[in-house]
């Protein structure tokens, strides 16, 4: 699989948007998981999916891995995991957990993109990064410059996906 | 010649016939509204949809309303945002709403190309690009729109356009390129270049911020609440559905409706006009011009016209069909000496031809003439407001292709190396002559002939772009009921109404159309008593 320059990037960003999502998400989710999101913890699948098969059959146990071990068999050029799973798993691997985000409440809500970027760091210097990205700079364009919102395309509890396709089909890149 | 007792009793029988139709048309209403009223409890809401239809299906008026403002603006494009500054900057309370999930709609993804007959810099004198006048604009108009227009709307628009240009740029910062274009079906050099739409609307965007409008996207109106079709009946507010959350909003002081187009509403396509029916055809718009709220407002007594007029933009992206950088320079060009030519090497038709004219002789082609192509050369890019940087992404993206000599890029490009040069050649005998013997353009002295490199060519073909259509409007931007009455506090602009372009709206018209509509129907709108 091609890798782009953008996924070092992106792989930063993974941490920080881990949280949002965890607590919004019910319906509608790509491999929704059964349980109650309470018990969410990075690695162990069914704390969260119960029984439900989610990871690939021959693939190795998880349930003490973090990012950082992850990252032994995934890596940038291999096993790539970009818009493999919703952005909060990675921040949950990264140790950032639903509560970082959006708060010790028993009513989470949205979060707003200044709480992203309070972590991941200015928008204009994630396009400065991503300038030679292939096909497009991905961060940057002539309608929203850099303020469009990261949650349209790095989803957090749901499948990432990228927002401009749906004019531009050539920008066929995937959104960690 | 008529005496002035003709015209009395003309005027007599009119006001005896307008009476009759009102009394009938109560009376039916007030039927209805009593078995209505029969079958159940709480006041009903005017309801002219299908019945049976999901649009029709049990609609009561609130009883209780979620949230109250004095303005309710729909729409994040041109026309709302320049409604809400206006209304907002009058002192009103203004929520303005999009459904998507990001604001701009189809403006902001727009070529941003304004036509007005003047601007603050004076660009027209400053570049000698010869004369223009209100009067002038008006008249490319009518004819543009082969005089289908309501000539009183295309008034407001020529007359108000230099206004509203220089009010985005003093008020809310617009930055406009130094250059001016004549395009196709302009008979003046009077269309400003911005880049991109997304300069104005951000512009409006800041203005209406500044005086306290507020944005809510992700947020869909599901009705418009009406109590009865009476010329003394306001609409009161609107049913919305964020999520699924589902509430009332209600309106002190009005609506206004500035949802755009339906380009991408196939159903609508196909009800209107039949060619364009299907899924197939491609369209520079984004997913969310449906024509739904035209069909609440029609729900609500509301007239319309010209629904069958749709255009197609003639130098889309073949391939998706959406209006690029790129596909922005075959309309900006023509004035500064662009050449449309066929995969052939020919030219097939005036470049200042206007744009149902380019389409439709594109389509006459067949499918093998698909894509035609626009030649320019690097002389013209700041000429015909383009910039290094959008040169330098169209080759990276290969939208346009790039050769020294005019041989090369034909051989590049796949057309046949004789032809394409000898109807460059011949092109720049004719600019020299000041005469085109084969289509007969206009020619001006700002054509610059191509004969220094390096050339580019850019591919191009027809794709669903704009409705001439929609909702029907006075002066005031009111929305007209289907008897003729103004339905009191609803207002429209932009592209969502009907009547200001006619048959074929003229490239560069559509942006002072709703910039100048949307501050009208803001002004109005913040008057009304709530």
């Amino acid at each position: 699989m091609k890798i782009y320059p953008y996924q070092k990037t992106a792989k930063k960003f993974f941490f920080l948007f881990n949280i949002a999502m965890f607590f919004l998400c019910s319906q509608t989710l790509w491999a929704a998981p059964k349980t109650g999101q309470s018990k969410a913890k990075a690695g162990d699948c069914a704390a969260c999916h119960d029984k439900a098969k989610i990871l690939p059959e021959k693939h190795v146990e998880t349930k003490s891995m973090n990012w950082e071990t992850c990252k032994t068999c995934h890596t940038k050029t291999k096993y790539n995991l970009a818009g493999k799973l919703p952005g909060n798993h990675f921040h949950q691997l990264a140790e950032v957990g639903c509560t970082d985000c959006h708060g010790k409440t028993a009513t989470p809500e949205a979060l707003t993109m200044e709480q992203c970027v309070a972590c991941h760091g200015s928008t204009a210097k994630l396009a400065e990064k991503t300038k030679d990205v292939h096909p497009t700079n991905p961060h940057t364009s002539p309608h929203y410059g850099t303020d469009l919102d990261c949650n349209l395309c790095h989803r957090q509890h749901g499948k990432s996906e990228i927002y401009c396709v749906q004019c531009h089909k050539k920008f066929n890149f995937k959104a960690p | 010649m008529t005496n002035p007792g003709d015209e009395k009793l003309v005027q007599n029988q009119e006001e005896a016939a307008s009476k009759a139709v009102n009394s009938d048309r109560r009376s039916f209403l007030k039927t209805s509204l009593l078995a209505g009223l029969a079958t159940a409890s709480g006041a009903l809401a005017l309801n002219l949809a299908k019945p049976g239809t999901a649009e029709a299906a049990g609609h009561k008026l609130p009883k209780k309303w979620d949230e109250t403002v004095d303005v309710l603006v729909i729409g994040t494009g041109f026309a709302g945002c320049a409604a809400a500054a206006q209304a907002a900057t009058d002192g009103a309370k203004v929520l303005i709403i999009d459904k998507m999930r990001t604001y701009g709609g189809n403006s902001i993804i727009n070529g941003g190309v304004y036509a007005s007959s003047g601007d603050k810099f004076n660009y027209r004198e400053k570049f000698n690009l010869g004369n223009d006048s209100v009067e002038q604009h008006m008249q490319d108009f009518l004819k543009g729109g082969d005089f289908y227009n309501i000539p009183e709307l295309s008034k407001v628009v020529a007359e108000g356009a230099t206004d509203s240009l220089n009010w985005m740029i003093d008020e809310g910062g617009a930055v406009i390129r130094p250059a001016l274009l004549k395009t196709g079906g302009h008979t003046a050099y009077r269309t400003h270049p911005a880049g991109s739409g997304s300069v104005y609307v951000n512009a409006l965007k800041r203005i209406s911020e500044k005086h306290g409008a507020k944005y809510k996207l992700s947020t869909e109106v599901t009705w418009i609440w009406r109590a009865d079709a009476d010329p003394a009946s306001p609409v009161l507010g609107v049913a919305i559905k964020r999520g699924s959350k589902k509430e009332n909003i209600k309106v002190n002081k009005g609506i206004v409706i500035a949802s755009g187009g339906f380009s991408r509403d196939v159903k609508m396509r196909a009800a209107h006009y039949p060619y364009l029916a299907g899924e197939n055809w491609l369209s520079t718009n984004h997913p969310g011009a449906t024509g739904e709220m035209i069909r609440y407002a029609q729900a609500v007594g509301a007239d319309t016209l010209h629904m069958n007029y749709i255009q197609l933009y003639p130098y889309s992206d073949p391939d998706t069909g959406i209006l690029d950088t790129p596909a922005l320079y075959p309309f900006n060009g023509p004035g500064n000496g662009i050449v449309y030519v066929t995969n052939k090497g020919k030219r097939f038709i005036s470049e200042l031809a206007r744009r149902d004219h380019v389409s439709f002789a594109q389509i006459a082609l067949g499918p093998k003439g698909k894509p035609t192509y626009t030649i320019f050369s690097d002389e013209m890019v700041e000429k015909l407001g383009g910039t290094r940087k959008e040169v330098e992404a169209g080759i990276k993206h290969g939208r346009l292709i790039v050769a020294d000599t005019i041989a090369e890029l034909a051989k590049k490009v796949g057309i046949p190396v004789d032809a394409l040069v000898e109807t460059i050649d011949r092109h720049n005998k004719f600019l020299a002559d000041g005469k085109d013997l084969e289509f007969g353009k206009q020619i001006t002295k700002a054509m610059t002939p191509m004969v220094t490199g390096p050339f580019y060519a850019v591919a191009q073909w027809p794709s669903i772009h704009h409705c001439m259509g929609g909702l029907r409007i006075n002066e005031q931007a009111q929305v007209i009921d289907i008897f003729g009455n103004v339905i009191p506090k609803l207002y429209a602009a932009g592209e969502v109404t009907g009547g200001v372009h006619g048959a074929n709206r003229l490239g560069s018209n559509a942006i002072p159309d709703c910039v100048v509509f949307g501050r009208i129907a803001g002004k109005n709108v913040a008057k009304e008593k709530a």
